[in-house]
Protein backbone atom coordinates (compact mmCIF):
# COMPACT_ATOMS: atom_id res chain seq x y z
CA UNK A 1 0.00 0.00 0.00
CA UNK A 2 1.22 3.81 -0.50
CA UNK A 3 2.09 4.55 3.05
CA UNK A 4 4.99 1.54 3.39
CA UNK A 5 6.08 2.02 0.48
CA UNK A 6 6.60 5.96 0.43
CA UNK A 7 7.68 5.57 3.92
CA UNK A 8 10.39 3.28 2.22
CA UNK A 9 10.86 5.32 -0.16
CA UNK A 10 11.51 8.65 2.20
CA UNK A 11 14.11 6.39 4.30
CA UNK A 12 15.56 5.33 0.87
CA UNK A 13 16.35 8.98 -0.14
CA UNK A 14 17.71 9.92 2.86
CA UNK A 15 20.08 7.61 2.54
CA UNK A 16 21.51 9.94 -0.08
CA UNK A 17 22.80 7.41 -1.77
CA UNK A 18 19.83 5.80 -3.42
CA UNK A 19 20.64 2.70 -4.78
CA UNK A 20 18.04 0.94 -6.20
CA UNK A 21 16.20 -1.51 -4.53
CA UNK A 22 16.15 -1.40 -0.93
CA UNK A 23 13.34 -3.63 -0.50
CA UNK A 24 11.35 -0.27 -2.51
CA UNK A 25 11.24 -1.57 -5.87
CA UNK A 26 12.79 -0.02 -8.43
CA UNK A 27 10.94 3.67 -8.90
CA UNK A 28 13.61 5.77 -10.34
CA UNK A 29 14.67 8.50 -7.30
CA UNK A 30 13.65 11.53 -9.22
CA UNK A 31 10.89 10.42 -11.80
CA UNK A 32 9.66 12.47 -14.94
CA UNK A 33 6.35 14.79 -14.83
CA UNK A 34 4.20 13.99 -18.27
CA UNK A 35 2.25 16.82 -18.91
CA UNK A 36 -0.60 16.97 -21.37
CA UNK A 37 -1.15 20.28 -23.45
CA UNK A 38 -4.42 19.91 -24.93
CA UNK A 39 -3.99 22.79 -27.24
CA UNK A 40 -0.54 22.28 -28.56
CA UNK A 41 -1.36 18.21 -29.07
CA UNK A 42 1.97 17.61 -27.20
CA UNK A 43 3.47 16.24 -23.61
CA UNK A 44 5.83 18.05 -21.95
CA UNK A 45 8.60 15.78 -20.37
CA UNK A 46 9.56 17.18 -17.02
CA UNK A 47 12.41 15.93 -15.26
CA UNK A 48 11.57 16.48 -11.70
CA UNK A 49 15.14 16.29 -10.09
CA UNK A 50 15.88 19.80 -12.35
CA UNK A 51 12.31 20.70 -12.90
CA UNK A 52 13.12 21.26 -16.64
CA UNK A 53 11.28 20.42 -19.34
CA UNK A 54 13.38 17.83 -21.26
CA UNK A 55 11.92 16.86 -24.14
CA UNK A 56 8.36 17.84 -26.10
CA UNK A 57 6.39 14.88 -27.42
CA UNK A 58 3.85 15.26 -30.42
CA UNK A 59 0.31 13.06 -29.47
CA UNK A 60 -2.93 12.94 -30.93
CA UNK A 61 -4.94 16.02 -30.92
CA UNK A 62 -6.31 17.35 -27.79
CA UNK A 63 -4.56 15.25 -25.41
CA UNK A 64 -6.12 15.63 -21.51
CA UNK A 65 -5.60 12.91 -19.63
CA UNK A 66 -2.43 11.09 -18.53
CA UNK A 67 -1.23 8.15 -16.24
CA UNK A 68 1.95 6.48 -15.77
CA UNK A 69 2.81 2.90 -14.68
CA UNK A 70 4.21 2.87 -10.96
CA UNK A 71 7.78 1.67 -12.04
CA UNK A 72 7.45 4.87 -14.86
CA UNK A 73 7.84 2.09 -17.82
CA UNK A 74 4.36 3.39 -19.49
CA UNK A 75 2.56 6.59 -19.90
CA UNK A 76 -0.73 6.50 -21.28
CA UNK A 77 -2.42 9.82 -22.55
CA UNK A 78 -5.39 9.86 -24.10
CA UNK A 79 -6.16 12.06 -27.21
CA UNK A 80 -10.18 12.86 -27.46
CA UNK A 81 -9.84 15.19 -30.38
CA UNK A 82 -8.59 12.35 -32.37
CA UNK A 83 -10.57 9.43 -30.18
CA UNK A 84 -7.10 7.81 -29.88
CA UNK A 85 -4.88 7.17 -27.23
CA UNK A 86 -0.71 7.74 -26.95
CA UNK A 87 1.58 4.77 -25.64
CA UNK A 88 4.59 6.59 -24.76
CA UNK A 89 8.06 4.58 -23.44
CA UNK A 90 9.08 6.21 -19.72
CA UNK A 91 12.37 5.23 -19.82
CA UNK A 92 13.66 6.77 -23.66
CA UNK A 93 10.79 9.33 -23.19
CA UNK A 94 9.52 8.28 -26.67
CA UNK A 95 6.15 7.41 -28.09
CA UNK A 96 5.89 4.04 -28.88
CA UNK A 97 2.41 3.64 -30.21
CA UNK A 98 -0.78 5.05 -30.89
CA UNK A 99 -4.31 3.14 -30.64
CA UNK A 100 -7.67 4.27 -31.42
CA UNK A 101 -9.84 3.74 -28.32
CA UNK A 102 -13.44 4.56 -28.38
CA UNK A 103 -15.39 8.12 -29.28
CA UNK A 104 -14.19 10.16 -26.32
CA UNK A 105 -11.26 8.64 -24.14
CA UNK A 106 -10.78 11.01 -21.27
CA UNK A 107 -9.77 10.26 -17.24
CA UNK A 108 -7.54 7.16 -16.76
CA UNK A 109 -6.12 4.85 -14.61
CA UNK A 110 -3.25 2.19 -14.99
CA UNK A 111 -3.49 -0.59 -12.77
CA UNK A 112 -0.10 -1.60 -10.28
CA UNK A 113 1.24 -3.97 -11.69
CA UNK A 114 1.26 -2.07 -15.59
CA UNK A 115 -0.70 -4.54 -17.32
CA UNK A 116 -3.89 -2.63 -18.22
CA UNK A 117 -5.24 0.75 -18.39
CA UNK A 118 -8.75 2.01 -17.53
CA UNK A 119 -9.82 4.54 -19.51
CA UNK A 120 -13.61 6.45 -19.28
CA UNK A 121 -14.84 7.49 -22.55
CA UNK A 122 -16.75 11.04 -22.27
CA UNK A 123 -19.37 10.69 -25.15
CA UNK A 124 -19.32 6.58 -25.12
CA UNK A 125 -20.70 6.66 -21.17
CA UNK A 126 -18.30 3.09 -20.70
CA UNK A 127 -14.98 2.41 -19.41
CA UNK A 128 -12.51 0.95 -21.95
CA UNK A 129 -10.44 -2.12 -20.56
CA UNK A 130 -6.72 -1.84 -22.15
CA UNK A 131 -4.25 -4.38 -22.58
CA UNK A 132 -1.13 -2.58 -22.86
CA UNK A 133 1.18 -5.66 -23.62
CA UNK A 134 -1.62 -6.27 -26.61
CA UNK A 135 -2.22 -2.63 -27.16
CA UNK A 136 -6.09 -3.53 -27.33
CA UNK A 137 -9.71 -3.00 -25.76
CA UNK A 138 -10.50 -6.32 -24.02
CA UNK A 139 -13.75 -4.51 -22.80
CA UNK A 140 -15.95 -2.02 -22.60
CA UNK A 141 -17.86 -1.76 -19.41
CA UNK A 142 -20.89 0.40 -19.81
CA UNK A 143 -21.04 2.96 -16.70
CA UNK A 144 -22.86 6.41 -15.69
CA UNK A 145 -23.21 9.07 -18.14
CA UNK A 146 -20.27 11.19 -19.00
CA UNK A 147 -17.53 9.62 -17.47
CA UNK A 148 -14.65 11.53 -16.38
CA UNK A 149 -11.81 10.53 -13.58
CA UNK A 150 -10.49 6.89 -13.30
CA UNK A 151 -8.69 5.33 -10.41
CA UNK A 152 -7.66 1.90 -9.63
CA UNK A 153 -6.83 0.36 -5.83
CA UNK A 154 -2.91 -0.13 -5.45
CA UNK A 155 -4.18 -4.29 -4.99
CA UNK A 156 -5.81 -3.93 -8.28
CA UNK A 157 -9.37 -5.15 -6.76
CA UNK A 158 -11.43 -2.08 -7.31
CA UNK A 159 -11.73 0.60 -10.02
CA UNK A 160 -13.37 3.79 -9.40
CA UNK A 161 -14.99 5.90 -11.88
CA UNK A 162 -17.19 9.34 -11.91
CA UNK A 163 -19.92 9.64 -13.70
CA UNK A 164 -20.00 13.56 -13.93
CA UNK A 165 -23.37 13.85 -15.45
CA UNK A 166 -25.06 11.42 -13.18
CA UNK A 167 -24.01 12.74 -10.00
CA UNK A 168 -22.40 9.66 -8.79
CA UNK A 169 -19.49 7.06 -8.85
CA UNK A 170 -19.29 3.84 -9.07
CA UNK A 171 -17.07 0.83 -7.96
CA UNK A 172 -16.40 -1.61 -10.37
CA UNK A 173 -14.54 -5.18 -9.67
CA UNK A 174 -11.18 -5.33 -11.08
CA UNK A 175 -11.46 -9.60 -11.66
CA UNK A 176 -14.96 -9.40 -12.88
CA UNK A 177 -15.83 -6.10 -14.69
CA UNK A 178 -18.76 -5.88 -12.99
CA UNK A 179 -20.25 -2.46 -11.85
CA UNK A 180 -20.37 -3.64 -7.76
CA UNK A 181 -22.14 -0.34 -6.13
CA UNK A 182 -22.90 3.62 -7.37
CA UNK A 183 -23.09 6.23 -5.07
CA UNK A 184 -24.55 9.70 -5.25
CA UNK A 185 -21.85 12.29 -4.60
CA UNK A 186 -21.73 16.24 -5.67
CA UNK A 187 -22.81 17.58 -8.65
CA UNK A 188 -21.16 16.77 -11.28
CA UNK A 189 -17.91 14.79 -9.86
CA UNK A 190 -14.72 15.08 -12.03
CA UNK A 191 -11.38 14.03 -10.96
CA UNK A 192 -10.78 11.24 -8.12
CA UNK A 193 -8.99 10.15 -5.80
CA UNK A 194 -7.81 6.94 -3.38
CA UNK A 195 -6.33 7.49 -0.19
CA UNK A 196 -5.16 3.98 1.11
CA UNK A 197 -3.84 4.99 4.30
CA UNK A 198 -7.72 5.30 5.14
CA UNK A 199 -9.46 3.77 2.29
CA UNK A 200 -11.02 6.66 1.25
CA UNK A 201 -12.23 8.02 -2.10
CA UNK A 202 -12.55 11.80 -2.35
CA UNK A 203 -14.29 13.60 -5.34
CA UNK A 204 -13.76 17.19 -6.73
CA UNK A 205 -17.69 18.10 -7.64
CA UNK A 206 -16.97 20.80 -10.40
CA UNK A 207 -20.54 22.14 -9.75
CA UNK A 208 -20.91 22.20 -6.08
CA UNK A 209 -17.82 23.39 -5.19
CA UNK A 210 -16.96 20.67 -2.88
CA UNK A 211 -15.27 17.96 -2.06
CA UNK A 212 -17.26 14.52 -1.34
CA UNK A 213 -15.37 12.34 1.09
CA UNK A 214 -16.54 8.43 1.11
CA UNK A 215 -15.53 5.21 2.26
CA UNK A 216 -14.11 3.54 -0.30
CA UNK A 217 -14.59 -0.10 0.82
CA UNK A 218 -18.20 0.25 1.93
CA UNK A 219 -18.73 2.75 -0.67
CA UNK A 220 -20.71 5.13 2.00
CA UNK A 221 -20.75 9.25 2.21
CA UNK A 222 -18.53 10.43 5.04
CA UNK A 223 -18.44 13.97 5.03
CA UNK A 224 -18.87 17.10 2.10
CA UNK A 225 -15.71 19.46 2.54
CA UNK A 226 -16.51 22.83 0.75
CA UNK A 227 -13.47 23.86 -1.14
CA UNK A 228 -12.80 26.64 -3.54
CA UNK A 229 -14.88 27.53 -6.82
CA UNK A 230 -14.77 24.51 -9.76
CA UNK A 231 -12.87 22.30 -7.93
CA UNK A 232 -11.34 19.84 -10.49
CA UNK A 233 -8.73 17.10 -9.79
CA UNK A 234 -7.19 15.60 -6.03
CA UNK A 235 -3.64 14.24 -5.18
CA UNK A 236 -2.67 13.89 -1.99
CA UNK A 237 1.07 13.71 -0.19
CA UNK A 238 2.28 13.66 3.70
CA UNK A 239 1.88 9.99 4.26
CA UNK A 240 -2.14 10.32 3.24
CA UNK A 241 -2.26 13.05 5.23
CA UNK A 242 -2.95 16.26 3.08
CA UNK A 243 -5.18 16.11 0.41
CA UNK A 244 -4.89 18.44 -2.23
CA UNK A 245 -7.35 19.93 -4.84
CA UNK A 246 -7.41 22.76 -7.67
CA UNK A 247 -9.65 25.20 -7.87
CA UNK A 248 -10.24 26.37 -11.63
CA UNK A 249 -11.67 29.46 -10.93
CA UNK A 250 -9.57 30.74 -7.77
CA UNK A 251 -6.39 30.12 -9.42
CA UNK A 252 -5.74 28.21 -6.29
CA UNK A 253 -5.16 24.79 -4.76
CA UNK A 254 -6.80 23.41 -1.32
CA UNK A 255 -5.22 21.90 1.40
CA UNK A 256 -7.24 19.62 3.22
CA UNK A 257 -6.30 18.18 6.42
CA UNK A 258 -6.86 14.29 5.91
CA UNK A 259 -7.73 13.45 9.50
CA UNK A 260 -9.84 16.68 10.22
CA UNK A 261 -11.47 16.41 7.14
CA UNK A 262 -11.08 20.83 6.90
CA UNK A 263 -9.61 23.10 4.29
CA UNK A 264 -6.77 24.14 6.35
CA UNK A 265 -4.66 26.34 3.79
CA UNK A 266 -5.14 27.54 0.20
CA UNK A 267 -2.29 27.96 -2.17
CA UNK A 268 -2.07 30.69 -4.89
CA UNK A 269 -1.13 28.68 -8.06
CA UNK A 270 -0.86 29.93 -11.71
CA UNK A 271 -4.32 30.35 -13.63
CA UNK A 272 -6.87 27.61 -14.19
CA UNK A 273 -5.23 24.67 -12.59
CA UNK A 274 -6.56 21.39 -13.51
CA UNK A 275 -4.18 17.98 -13.09
CA UNK A 276 -2.37 17.69 -9.72
CA UNK A 277 -0.25 14.73 -9.16
CA UNK A 278 1.71 14.17 -6.19
CA UNK A 279 5.75 13.57 -5.71
CA UNK A 280 6.73 10.28 -4.80
CA UNK A 281 9.27 12.34 -2.71
CA UNK A 282 6.07 12.41 -0.39
CA UNK A 283 5.99 15.52 -0.38
CA UNK A 284 5.81 17.86 -3.19
CA UNK A 285 2.29 18.03 -5.41
CA UNK A 286 2.78 19.44 -9.14
CA UNK A 287 -0.16 21.54 -10.88
CA UNK A 288 -1.06 21.79 -14.30
CA UNK A 289 -2.13 25.58 -15.14
CA UNK A 290 -4.44 25.39 -18.44
CA UNK A 291 -4.39 28.97 -19.31
CA UNK A 292 -0.89 30.00 -18.07
CA UNK A 293 0.89 27.03 -19.73
CA UNK A 294 3.17 26.18 -16.80
CA UNK A 295 3.34 23.95 -13.76
CA UNK A 296 3.85 24.33 -10.14
CA UNK A 297 6.08 23.06 -8.29
CA UNK A 298 4.27 23.34 -4.66
CA UNK A 299 5.64 22.30 -1.59
CA UNK A 300 2.92 20.12 0.83
CA UNK A 301 3.76 20.48 4.14
CA UNK A 302 4.92 24.68 4.07
CA UNK A 303 2.04 25.33 0.87
CA UNK A 304 5.06 27.52 -0.66
CA UNK A 305 5.29 27.07 -4.71
CA UNK A 306 8.95 26.37 -5.25
CA UNK A 307 9.07 26.57 -8.50
CA UNK A 308 6.70 27.55 -11.69
CA UNK A 309 7.40 25.90 -14.63
CA UNK A 310 7.02 26.88 -18.33
CA UNK A 311 5.17 23.88 -20.00
CA UNK A 312 2.69 23.79 -23.50
CA UNK A 313 -0.27 25.70 -24.58
CA UNK A 314 -2.98 24.71 -22.35
CA UNK A 315 -1.92 22.15 -20.28
CA UNK A 316 -4.36 20.16 -18.21
CA UNK A 317 -2.31 16.36 -17.14
CA UNK A 318 -5.57 15.23 -15.81
CA UNK A 319 -4.39 12.17 -14.08
CA UNK A 320 -1.55 10.32 -11.95
CA UNK A 321 1.13 12.10 -14.34
CA UNK A 322 4.16 10.81 -11.99
CA UNK A 323 5.01 7.53 -11.37
CA UNK A 324 4.75 6.50 -7.82
CA UNK A 325 6.91 3.89 -7.71
CA UNK A 326 6.54 -0.22 -7.19
CA UNK A 327 4.56 -0.67 -4.12
CA UNK A 328 6.49 -3.47 -1.72
CA UNK A 329 4.98 -6.76 -1.74
CA UNK A 330 2.61 -6.29 1.17
CA UNK A 331 2.80 -9.53 4.03
CA UNK A 332 0.46 -12.20 3.46
CA UNK A 333 -1.61 -10.71 6.88
CA UNK A 334 -1.67 -7.47 4.93
CA UNK A 335 -2.81 -8.37 1.46
CA UNK A 336 -5.79 -10.25 3.16
CA UNK A 337 -6.58 -6.90 4.33
CA UNK A 338 -5.95 -4.51 1.44
CA UNK A 339 -9.01 -2.43 0.06
CA UNK A 340 -12.17 -4.63 -1.14
CA UNK B 1 -23.77 6.58 -62.48
CA UNK B 2 -26.36 7.80 -61.26
CA UNK B 3 -26.69 5.15 -58.57
CA UNK B 4 -22.97 6.09 -57.76
CA UNK B 5 -23.44 9.77 -56.92
CA UNK B 6 -25.87 10.21 -54.32
CA UNK B 7 -23.55 7.06 -52.95
CA UNK B 8 -20.31 9.28 -53.35
CA UNK B 9 -22.06 12.01 -51.69
CA UNK B 10 -23.38 10.22 -48.72
CA UNK B 11 -19.58 9.08 -48.12
CA UNK B 12 -18.63 12.52 -48.37
CA UNK B 13 -20.55 13.53 -45.86
CA UNK B 14 -20.35 10.70 -43.79
CA UNK B 15 -16.35 11.37 -43.79
CA UNK B 16 -17.26 14.97 -43.71
CA UNK B 17 -19.28 14.29 -40.26
CA UNK B 18 -16.47 11.81 -38.94
CA UNK B 19 -13.82 14.48 -38.99
CA UNK B 20 -15.47 16.98 -36.48
CA UNK B 21 -17.29 14.16 -34.71
CA UNK B 22 -15.30 14.72 -31.63
CA UNK B 23 -16.81 16.28 -27.97
CA UNK B 24 -15.70 19.82 -27.30
CA UNK B 25 -12.85 20.45 -25.95
CA UNK B 26 -11.86 24.12 -23.79
CA UNK B 27 -11.44 27.18 -25.88
CA UNK B 28 -8.97 30.01 -24.86
CA UNK B 29 -9.09 33.11 -25.90
CA UNK B 30 -6.73 36.43 -24.73
CA UNK B 31 -7.18 40.12 -25.75
CA UNK B 32 -4.83 43.04 -24.83
CA UNK B 33 -4.81 47.23 -25.54
CA UNK B 34 -2.62 49.33 -24.45
CA UNK B 35 -4.68 52.89 -22.85
CA UNK B 36 -3.41 56.44 -22.57
CA UNK B 37 -4.27 56.57 -19.19
CA UNK B 38 -3.55 55.86 -15.40
CA UNK B 39 -4.73 52.37 -14.59
CA UNK B 40 -6.89 54.24 -11.99
CA UNK B 41 -8.60 56.12 -14.51
CA UNK B 42 -9.44 53.07 -16.79
CA UNK B 43 -10.64 50.78 -13.61
CA UNK B 44 -13.15 53.18 -12.77
CA UNK B 45 -14.96 52.23 -16.31
CA UNK B 46 -13.75 48.46 -17.02
CA UNK B 47 -13.83 47.93 -12.99
CA UNK B 48 -18.04 49.08 -12.89
CA UNK B 49 -19.43 45.44 -12.81
CA UNK B 50 -23.00 46.83 -12.61
CA UNK B 51 -21.99 48.98 -15.97
CA UNK B 52 -20.24 47.48 -19.16
CA UNK B 53 -22.83 49.31 -21.10
CA UNK B 54 -20.12 52.45 -20.10
CA UNK B 55 -17.71 50.83 -22.22
CA UNK B 56 -18.89 47.51 -23.92
CA UNK B 57 -20.87 48.76 -27.40
CA UNK B 58 -22.76 45.74 -27.91
CA UNK B 59 -24.47 46.08 -24.64
CA UNK B 60 -27.26 48.92 -23.94
CA UNK B 61 -28.35 49.05 -20.82
CA UNK B 62 -27.54 46.47 -17.56
CA UNK B 63 -29.59 45.91 -14.10
CA UNK B 64 -27.31 44.23 -11.17
CA UNK B 65 -27.70 42.85 -8.06
CA UNK B 66 -24.82 42.76 -5.59
CA UNK B 67 -22.37 45.27 -6.27
CA UNK B 68 -18.91 43.84 -6.09
CA UNK B 69 -19.12 41.09 -3.91
CA UNK B 70 -18.34 37.93 -5.42
CA UNK B 71 -21.48 36.16 -6.05
CA UNK B 72 -23.26 39.65 -7.66
CA UNK B 73 -25.32 38.93 -10.75
CA UNK B 74 -25.75 41.47 -13.72
CA UNK B 75 -27.76 40.88 -17.06
CA UNK B 76 -26.84 42.77 -20.10
CA UNK B 77 -29.66 43.68 -22.40
CA UNK B 78 -27.78 43.90 -26.13
CA UNK B 79 -28.30 46.31 -28.78
CA UNK B 80 -28.72 42.91 -31.60
CA UNK B 81 -31.70 41.42 -28.98
CA UNK B 82 -31.10 38.70 -26.65
CA UNK B 83 -29.75 39.47 -22.93
CA UNK B 84 -26.75 37.82 -21.17
CA UNK B 85 -26.78 36.86 -17.30
CA UNK B 86 -23.44 37.01 -15.81
CA UNK B 87 -21.87 36.53 -11.78
CA UNK B 88 -19.47 37.69 -10.57
CA UNK B 89 -16.50 35.06 -9.15
CA UNK B 90 -13.99 37.33 -7.85
CA UNK B 91 -12.98 41.18 -7.75
CA UNK B 92 -10.05 42.87 -6.30
CA UNK B 93 -10.26 46.35 -6.97
CA UNK B 94 -6.46 46.94 -5.22
CA UNK B 95 -4.89 44.49 -8.10
CA UNK B 96 -7.49 46.20 -10.54
CA UNK B 97 -9.45 42.59 -11.66
CA UNK B 98 -12.19 40.68 -11.57
CA UNK B 99 -13.66 37.51 -12.90
CA UNK B 100 -17.19 36.80 -13.95
CA UNK B 101 -19.05 33.58 -15.41
CA UNK B 102 -21.72 33.58 -17.86
CA UNK B 103 -25.05 31.45 -16.51
CA UNK B 104 -25.97 28.51 -18.85
CA UNK B 105 -27.67 28.05 -20.94
CA UNK B 106 -27.35 31.29 -23.55
CA UNK B 107 -29.18 31.30 -26.78
CA UNK B 108 -26.75 29.95 -29.32
CA UNK B 109 -28.44 33.06 -31.80
CA UNK B 110 -27.21 35.49 -29.21
CA UNK B 111 -23.76 34.07 -27.56
CA UNK B 112 -22.72 30.77 -28.94
CA UNK B 113 -20.76 29.19 -25.79
CA UNK B 114 -21.14 26.94 -22.61
CA UNK B 115 -19.32 27.08 -19.26
CA UNK B 116 -17.72 30.71 -20.38
CA UNK B 117 -15.71 32.37 -17.91
CA UNK B 118 -13.76 35.65 -18.10
CA UNK B 119 -10.97 37.55 -16.21
CA UNK B 120 -10.26 41.49 -16.75
CA UNK B 121 -7.19 42.77 -15.59
CA UNK B 122 -5.45 46.35 -15.74
CA UNK B 123 -2.09 46.18 -15.31
CA UNK B 124 0.39 49.64 -15.40
CA UNK B 125 2.39 49.81 -18.86
CA UNK B 126 5.43 52.11 -19.71
CA UNK B 127 4.93 55.71 -19.47
CA UNK B 128 2.20 56.41 -17.17
CA UNK B 129 -0.47 54.44 -19.17
CA UNK B 130 -2.14 51.12 -19.04
CA UNK B 131 -2.52 47.63 -20.25
CA UNK B 132 -5.57 46.06 -19.94
CA UNK B 133 -5.90 41.68 -20.36
CA UNK B 134 -9.15 40.25 -21.74
CA UNK B 135 -9.07 36.38 -21.19
CA UNK B 136 -11.59 33.41 -21.73
CA UNK B 137 -12.14 30.47 -21.34
CA UNK B 138 -15.17 28.36 -22.89
CA UNK B 139 -16.96 25.73 -24.83
CA UNK B 140 -18.62 25.94 -27.80
CA UNK B 141 -22.25 26.13 -27.75
CA UNK B 142 -23.08 22.05 -28.48
CA UNK B 143 -21.86 19.37 -26.45
CA UNK B 144 -22.35 16.70 -27.89
CA UNK B 145 -20.32 15.16 -31.02
CA UNK B 146 -21.05 17.03 -34.79
CA UNK B 147 -22.03 20.14 -33.80
CA UNK B 148 -24.21 22.29 -36.23
CA UNK B 149 -22.49 25.48 -38.09
CA UNK B 150 -23.31 28.36 -35.28
CA UNK B 151 -22.60 25.92 -32.03
CA UNK B 152 -19.13 24.47 -33.18
CA UNK B 153 -15.73 26.00 -32.26
CA UNK B 154 -15.25 28.33 -35.06
CA UNK B 155 -18.45 30.29 -34.26
CA UNK B 156 -17.84 30.18 -30.17
CA UNK B 157 -14.56 31.71 -31.25
CA UNK B 158 -15.49 34.36 -33.61
CA UNK B 159 -18.02 35.66 -31.25
CA UNK B 160 -15.49 35.93 -28.38
CA UNK B 161 -13.18 37.36 -30.57
CA UNK B 162 -15.71 40.06 -32.06
CA UNK B 163 -16.93 41.34 -28.39
CA UNK B 164 -13.19 41.44 -27.05
CA UNK B 165 -12.05 43.20 -29.89
CA UNK B 166 -14.67 45.63 -30.63
CA UNK B 167 -14.65 45.88 -26.44
CA UNK B 168 -11.23 46.76 -25.83
CA UNK B 169 -10.72 49.27 -28.99
CA UNK B 170 -14.51 51.12 -27.82
CA UNK B 171 -13.03 50.90 -23.78
CA UNK B 172 -9.89 52.75 -25.16
CA UNK B 173 -12.11 55.04 -27.12
CA UNK B 174 -14.17 56.11 -24.48
CA UNK B 175 -11.22 56.70 -21.59
CA UNK B 176 -9.05 58.31 -23.84
CA UNK B 177 -11.82 60.50 -24.86
CA UNK B 178 -12.16 61.84 -20.97
CA UNK B 179 -8.91 63.65 -21.54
Amino acid sequence: MFGTTRTCLRKALAAAIALLGLGCGSAPAEPFAYITNQKANTVSVIDTASGVVVKTLPVGKEPAGVAASRDGSKIVVTNPGSQDITILDGRRQEVVATVPVGQGPLGLAIDSRGARAYIADFYGHYLSVFDLSERRVIKQIPVGRYPAGVIASPDGATLFVANREDDSISSIDGETLAIEKTLQVGKHPFGLLLEPRAKRLYTANVESNDVSVIDAGTLRLIKTIPVGQRPYALASTLGGKRVFVTNQYDNAISAIDADKLEVIGTVQVGEYPEGIAAHPDDKHVYVANWFDNTVSMVNAETLQVEKTILTGDGSRAFGEFIPLGIPAEPPMAERAEVLR
Amino acid sequence: MKKLLPLLATTFLLWAGLAEAHGPTRQKYEESIEINAAPDKVWAVVGDFAHPEKWLPQVESTTSQGGTEKGATRELKLKGGGSLKEELVSYDAAQWTFKYKLDDPTDPNVFPVNNYSSTIKVEPSGTGGSKVEWKAAYYRWFLNNNPPPGQNEEAANAAVSKIYKEGLANLKAVVEGQK
